[in-house]
């Protein structure tokens, strides 16, 4: 596959208009049901909110600066388990991308062409992000950005032409709804607002041309899309009032409706629907190209371009059974999917983070670590070693090798009961001059007999076998990691 | 059943578009994982077609995170 660059404005603009997305849609009606009139401090703590995890993808990125997500998972956690992680988030980005299709499908049914299919809105519409996806990125990142002022323009004209119909009273009393259901909202709100950033990790580190200021790009983009949808939800309540808002299933379609400029100009929501629709090309683009170039990364294929025909009739047909109503969609949109993406985008990218993190002190040679944590790395390191093979750096065996040798002489130092054997025994202290000699020549050198002498190591049986013990004890020592980082 | 048939002379159409010339490439495994795809989307789409009760995945889904879901909800009351 050849590299996709794009520029940081670019990618300031896809954050900003990935990030509405769907949210421009559905969420208004979401959190407007549960927290009533006070969802616009919901929707505003969740924009200050989504900042953090902003950051948590920004230090993942920069932890692999030259891998997008899919390689980094199955750089950090070797081959077999990132595979499974691979999995677990192509799921969550095919059925949400799925989803997508059936929520243009289902907003353009109930409220713009009532007598056609669904399945007609989803062809329509998956043809377009297949061509997007066949062109690329870089295409794909100039059309966004010739979408992006029209967007603006349009914002702007909807929010001046609907300020007339303000009515406070809608909005009073304020700070009246419990804490639990703002919390519930906050939820709802981060969950369909910023996890999905999680896939710009797919072009941030590796494809964006000046990483500096695409990571401000990152924030801005991020804070004007929460500032959209802020301005839209409080539109929402103080024209529509909160019943009226959470009773809709596409509120912010309804407050387009009730435009009316000196009773004259009138009915332009559909020219305000422009808006959703552009925001939810760009989120299904993302979604769908995601699943294609993952899908092509995990198998080893050299182009994803064969991949986008059959994905594609795959999504069509997703999108047509996803939901069988719009009360399902509800229900799953308000009660599973802020799990679901929870664990996917935040749970997964902070393993990748801790992993990266302790992967890279160790290849730096420090040595000031816990044993617990050593015994955490040689695990990673023995999968990494048997399983791929697949690192990129020079020299990854050389170093997993010192790993794996380091590890042994704080077994044999801490662990007494790991030394009954013997043979075990002075294997590890063969290790231990062997550690003296790897640290005094690192780091990065390969030297052939340096790296020829950890080799034997490496195939002892004897000495796997008790790495092989300590492995359960190492998901003890995860946890304690995770609970201190 | 028009629409199911129509769908299999499109995918039928669409492999005999790209396996040829990623036959020429000597890709094999591109062709498999190609045509696996092709197989579960024409599969679906003519289920869908057939108007079969396919059930949603987002059901499985849902099994799964429904333990952790009241978990969380009992936490909150």
């Amino acid at each position: 596959m050849e590299k996709e660059i794009i520029s940081s404005r670019q990618f300031t603009i896809i954050t900003f208009l990935l990030s509405i997305g769907t949210a421009i849609l559905i969420v208004p009606s979401s959190i407007a049901s549960s927290s009533k009139q006070d969802a616009w401090i919901a929707a505003s703590i969740g924009v200050v909110l989504s900042l953090l995890v902003v950051k948590l993808f920004l230090t993942l990125g920069d932890q692999t600066p030259t891998l997008n997500f899919i390689e980094a998972n199955e750089k950090l956690l070797g081959r077999f388990f990132g595979k499974i992680t691979v999995v677990g988030f192509l799921s969550l980005t095919l059925f949400a991308g799925g989803e997508l299709l059936y929520f243009i499908g289902a907003f353009m049914k109930t409220e713009v062409m009532p007598e056609t299919p669904t399945l007609a809105f989803a062809l329509l519409f998956i043809i377009i992000i297949m061509y997007a996806t066949y062109l690329g990125l870089e295409n794909f990142a100039r059309s966004a950005e010739i979408l992006f002022p029209m967007f603006v323009l349009i914002f702007i004209f909807f929010v001046v032409s609907i300020t007339p119909q303000i009515k406070f009273e809608n909005i009073q009393p304020i700070m009246e709804a419990s804490k639990t259901s703002i919390l519930y909202s906050i939820i709802r709100f981060i969950s369909v607002f910023s996890f999905s950033l999680v896939m710009l990790l797919m072009i941030y580190p590796a494809s964006v041309n000046v990483q500096q200021s695409s990571k401000k790009g990152f924030y801005i983009g991020m804070l004007l899309g929460g500032f959209v949808l802020v301005t839209l939800i409080t539109l929402s309540i103080l024209v529509l009032g909160p019943a009226n808002t959470a009773s809709r299933t596409f509120p912010s379609y309804a407050l387009a409706q009730r435009i009316s400029i000196g009773n004259f100009l009138q009915r332009i929501e559909i020219i305000m629907a422009f808006m959703w629709i552009v925001s939810i090309f760009i989120r299904t683009f993302m979604y769908f190209y995601t699943t294609v170039v993952g899908i092509a990364q995990i198998m080893k294929l050299k182009d994803h371009r064969p991949l986008i025909l059959p994905m594609g009739i795959i999504m069509v047909g997703l999108s047509q059974i996803v939901h069988p109503d719009i009360v399902h969609s509800n229900i799953y949109n308000d009660e599973i999917w802020p799990i679901y993406a929870f664990v996917c985008t935040i749970l997964l990218p902070i393993l990748l983070l801790i992993v990266a993190v302790i992967r890279n002190r160790k290849s730096q040679g420090n040595e000031a670590k816990t044993v617990n944590g050593e015994n955490k790395q040689e695990n990673e390191a023995n999968i990494g070693n048997a399983d791929t093979n697949q690192q990129k750096q020079a020299d990854t065996g050389n170093s997993d090798s010192n790993h794996q040798s380091q590890t042994n002489t704080n077994n044999a130092d801490s662990n007494h009961q790991s030394q009954t054997n013997t043979n075990n025994a002075d294997s590890n202290h063969q290790n231990q001059a062997n550690t003296g000699n790897s640290d005094s020549n690192q780091p990065n050198q390969t030297k052939t007999g340096n790296s020829d002498s950890n080799q034997p190591n490496q195939t002892k049986t004897g000495n796997t076998d008790s790495n092989q013990e300590h492995q359960p004890k190492s998901d003890n020592a995860k946890t304690n990691q995770e609970n201190q980082e | 059943m028009v629409l199911a048939i129509a769908i299999l002379i499109i995918s039928i159409i669409i492999a005999l578009l790209y396996i040829p010339k990623l036959k020429k490439q000597q890709e094999t495994k591109t062709i498999l994982v190609f045509s696996i795809l092709l197989l579960i989307g024409t599969a679906l789409n003519m289920g869908i077609a057939l108007k079969i009760n396919i059930p949603s995945p987002l059901d499985f889904i849902t099994f799964i995170f429904t333990p952790i879901k009241d978990f969380i909800v009992s936490l909150t009351k």
